[in-house]
């Protein structure tokens, strides 16, 4: 990362660390202490206006560093900084002007209703009334929450809920919004409307929106720049496409032939599958140009049909999990 | 068959128990700094008055004193909210629908948490006390076996007393009230606060008569060697069957409340 | 946002959200006073075996008993949320506190009021009437002067005690047991005369945790009674100085505490 991306990134984060000392259980009373590296050494700058996703799996790190990020936990070493500020000492200053949604903790008042909350929340942030009240409509309309505005938080859905949690951290116009698995226990349809919601804010607001997620949808969907951790280190940083082609250059190119064929033979792909008509070929994207492959195709058969296929990003990802670091 | 499955949910508590290590310091801690404030009270009014008090003398009342704070761990005095939390958040159908009573899956449990709590926590805060003071240690074997009962009696009459008022907040409107009241009239019935003996004659027969002196009272008097531990031992017990009924018929109600009115 | 305004606009929400259990703050403030009324009856019940205990006579024992009581309620009524610190701090809903812009002590402590505690305060402020009516004071206005500072200072001093004394939480999650020691301690050590107790105790909790200052040293000069233990005379007048102080002292500890805050795995 060069220097000068540093002076337009609102999110900065400079080898930084945390570690826990757990004790543990070993033997009938004695017990050890360990450290854990929860985020051993992580850097990255996320530029004004971009939707970065942060994914890993489960115990990467990736709640800790929004943690640190945010003002809740104090780093053990390195350094960060967001909106140009450091967020354990100047927690309060921050939180004017960030917005953090944890899908796991509420901040709504579960015993009040919604738009109490959303009040409290006007003079928490010390938000001009009208202003307050322009975003509150534009939130209401946009998240469609009219209908349980007046219902006590305790009675909402998940989905309910966490669309009153988004609303809460937006009302004060963050320049940048975290969100540590937003859509964890969404149906489809809330998904959908989630992520539209995020898409709309950020091309409209220009909010920097850092997302941590489990659910690839959410990044394909939304993220232009992905970062993947594990084991509390960075091993992806780069656009959704980089990741497919560093790690899979192969695409497939599905067929359809006008009567059923033995497997093509075709220069620079291979067949990997023939069901009845359909065939498909897969083929290296840095050698061979899915033009000239089609191309190639039309000459040895009568061509109906035909699709590109990217490789499965939940694949892709669940392979570099799996092989940890070692993939690089 | 039945007899197993108490045995695995006593030593569930107990197990439960000792994984708060630090609650257990902190706990002895704060009990340690009661039995140092109560015991130089109640010693100054003994020099005061110039004499013994209700057959009290420093000795005894220092045993007094440590005794009942280490029972603090065993016998929960301030605990037990549990079952009403699990009340509250409606956990508790969960609980009817086991093939155990509720009284027996909590009471099983209880006793577990209690010998732990009584070998981890009373044992070493009535030990901090007998090297700060001289206090009365029986030397008959007798004594401790009747002591030993006596402290099951008084967790059995204690596990109950809780249990009645964590179910009462199925009828209650507050739910914190029972709870608390409970709590505070244990601390000033069953000679927590002040040893039966200190009260008026007349008030002190009163309460030696209820159930909460069954709970604190009874377990020291028997240590000590005050009175007739025989007839202690009865009253104790008699108390312990009581409860014990009224907190089975009480879950039973409970049960029969949940069923027709969903809680 | 000023952080007073702030308290009491989060207060305001939960008088709100309890407006809904009022039949319950109902009992519970009754529950509250007939149960601490049996707690004032020990200290009669020694009384009936004595004239004077440490050189102080029933009525005396009363002042502290209410005085200090009324102190003690008035903490527990506006600062006991900070008992919650525990189950926030375990459960990681401390984190929803430090992501918004204000203090995190005052929103602990906003989190909910003790409305039951009037019923304490009431009780305690019984127990002194019945204190004045015995004690043969003779009254100045710096005497009643003093009266009204007690009340305030007690209040302070025992806030200033229980937010440091919540601090143990971001050490050890379940040391929490060990506030009790020197809140609820400290108030039953209050209760009694400073003369009873070994100089360990005397120091600890009457100097340390400062206890003695919120009814022992006024009474004092309330009641007229002679300087112990050598020291000046000022010292009776320190209270309000010591709440200050104590307060300070407090809220020090807890944002060094907060640091030490780890939040949970999930
Ligand atoms: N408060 C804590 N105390 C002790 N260990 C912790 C704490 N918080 C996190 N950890 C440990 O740090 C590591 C990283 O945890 P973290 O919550 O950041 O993971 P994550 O990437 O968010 O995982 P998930 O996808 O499961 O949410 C884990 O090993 C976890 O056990
Ligand atoms: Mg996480």
């Amino acid at each position: 990362m060069s220097g000068s991306d540093d002076d337009t990134a609102v999110v900065m984060a400079r080898d930084l660390t945390k570690h826990f000392t757990v004790r543990r259980r070993a033997g009938r009373v004695r017990r050890d202490r360990v450290t854990v590296e929860a985020v051993a050494g992580v850097t990255f700058a996320v530029p004004r206006g971009t939707i970065v996703g942060y994914v890993g799996p489960n115990g990467a790190g990736k709640s800790t560093t929004v943690k640190m990020l945010t003002g809740i936990l104090v780093p053990s070493g390195g350094e960060v900084r967001v909106a140009g500020l450091e967020p354990s000492r100047r927690r309060i200053e921050l939180a004017r002007r960030i917005g953090v949604v944890f899908g796991q903790r509420s901040q709504l008042w579960w015993d009040l209703p919604l738009a109490d909350s959303f009040e409290l929340a006007r003079h928490l942030y010390a938000v001009p009334r009208s202003r307050h009240a322009a975003r509150l409509t534009e939130c209401v309309d946009l998240l469609e929450m009219a209908p349980f505005l007046q219902t006590p938080v305790r009675q909402l859905s998940l989905g309910q809920r966490m669309r009153g949690e988004i609303a809460i951290a937006l009302l004060h116009d963050p320049e940048v919004l975290f969100l540590d698995e937003p859509t964890i226990g969404l149906d489809v349809v809330s998904k959908a409307k989630v992520r539209a919601f995020l898409a709309d804010l950020n091309a409209l607001h220009g909010t920097t929106i850092v997302l941590t997620t489990h659910d690839l949808g959410d990044i394909e969907r939304l993220c232009s720049r992905l970062l993947i951790i594990d084991h509390g280190r960075t091993i992806f940083d780069g656009a959704l496409n980089d990741l497919r082609d560093r790690f899979e250059p192969n695409r497939t190119l599905v067929v359809d032939l006008a009567a059923p064929q033995p497997a093509l033979r075709i220069e620079g792909a291979q067949v990997v599958r023939v069901d009845g008509a359909r065939q498909w070929l897969r083929f290296d994207r840095r050698t061979t140009t899915a033009a000239d492959l089609v191309a190639r195709v039309a000459v040895a058969a009568d061509l109906v049909d035909l699709t590109v296929e990217e490789p499965d990003i939940e694949d892709v990802v669940a392979r570099i999990y799996r092989d940890g670091s070692a993939a690089f | 068959m039945r007899g197993r499955l108490y045995w695995q949910l006593a030593k569930c508590g107990w197990r439960r128990q000792t994984t708060y290590r630090a609650a257990t310091i902190a706990g002895m801690f704060t009990n340690s700094v009661f039995a140092l404030v109560q015991g130089a009270v109640l010693v100054a009014t003994l020099h005061a008055a110039g004499r013994r008090i209700g057959g009290y003398d420093t000795r005894d009342t220092l045993t007094y004193v440590w005794l009942a704070q280490a029972l603090i761990g065993p016998l929960a005095i301030f605990g037990g909210t549990e079952i009403a939390e699990r009340v509250q958040t409606g956990d508790i159908a969960t609980d009817f629908s086991r093939p155990i009573t509720l009284q027996g899956w909590w009471l099983s449990s209880d006793v577990g948490r209690a010998a732990s709590a009584f070998v981890f926590r009373a044992t070493p805060q009535f030990v901090i006390g007998a090297v700060i003071f001289t206090l009365a240690i029986p030397t008959s074997p007798v004594r401790w076996f009747a002591f030993a009962l006596s402290v099951w009696l008084a967790v059995a009459v204690c596990f109950s007393l809780h249990f009645i008022a964590d179910l009462a907040v199925f009828w209650t409107i507050s739910p914190r009230g029972a709870i608390s009241s409970q709590v505070l009239l244990m601390l000033a019935l069953s000679g927590m606060l002040l040893p039966l003996g200190f009260f008026p004659t007349p008030v002190a027969h009163v309460l030696r008569a209820l159930p909460w002196a069954a709970a604190v009272q009874g377990p020291i008097d028997v240590f000590l060697g005050h009175g007739n531990a025989g007839f202690s031992l009865l009253r104790q017990a008699l108390w312990a069957v009581a409860l014990l009924s009224a907190a089975r018929a009480m879950a039973a109600a409970a049960h029969r409340k949940l069923v027709v009115q969903g809680g | 946002m000023n952080t007073l305004r702030l308290w009491r606009l989060l207060v305001v929400a939960r008088i709100r959200a309890q407006w809904q259990y009022r039949a319950s703050f109902v009992i519970d403030t009754i529950a509250s006073f007939a149960t601490s009324s049996l707690d004032f009856l020990a200290v009669l019940a020694i009384f009936t075996h004595l004239h004077t205990l440490g050189g102080w006579s029933v009525h005396q024992v009363a002042f502290l008993y209410g005085a200090g009581g009324i102190g003690f309620a008035m903490a527990d009524l506006f600062v006991s949320n900070l008992e919650q610190t525990s189950q926030l701090v375990r459960t990681g809903q401390f984190d929803v506190m430090l992501i918004r812009p204000a203090g995190t002590l005052t929103q602990v402590i906003a989190g909910d009021v003790s409305l039951r505690s009037v019923g304490k305060a009431t009780q305690a402020s019984l127990v002194l009437v019945y204190a004045l009516s015995g004690a043969a004071i003779h009254w100045t206005v710096g005497r009643a002067l003093m009266m009204l500072a007690i009340v305030a200072c007690g209040a302070l001093i025992f806030s200033a005690v229980w937010i440091a004394g919540s601090c143990i939480v971001f050490l050890t999650v379940d040391g929490d047991e060990a506030t009790n020691a020197i809140t609820y301690g400290g108030n039953f050590f209050a209760q009694y005369p400073l003369d009873v107790f070994g100089p360990w105790l005397r120091r600890l909790l009457g100097f340390v945790v400062p206890t003695a200052f919120v009814a022992y040293f006024p009474a004092l000069y309330v009641l007229g009674k002679p300087m112990p233990f050598g020291l000046p005379g000022w010292v009776r007048f320190a209270s309000p100085l010591v709440a200050a102080v104590a307060l300070g002292v407090a809220t020090a500890v807890w944002h060094i505490a907060v640091r030490h805050y780890r939040s949970t795995g999930s």
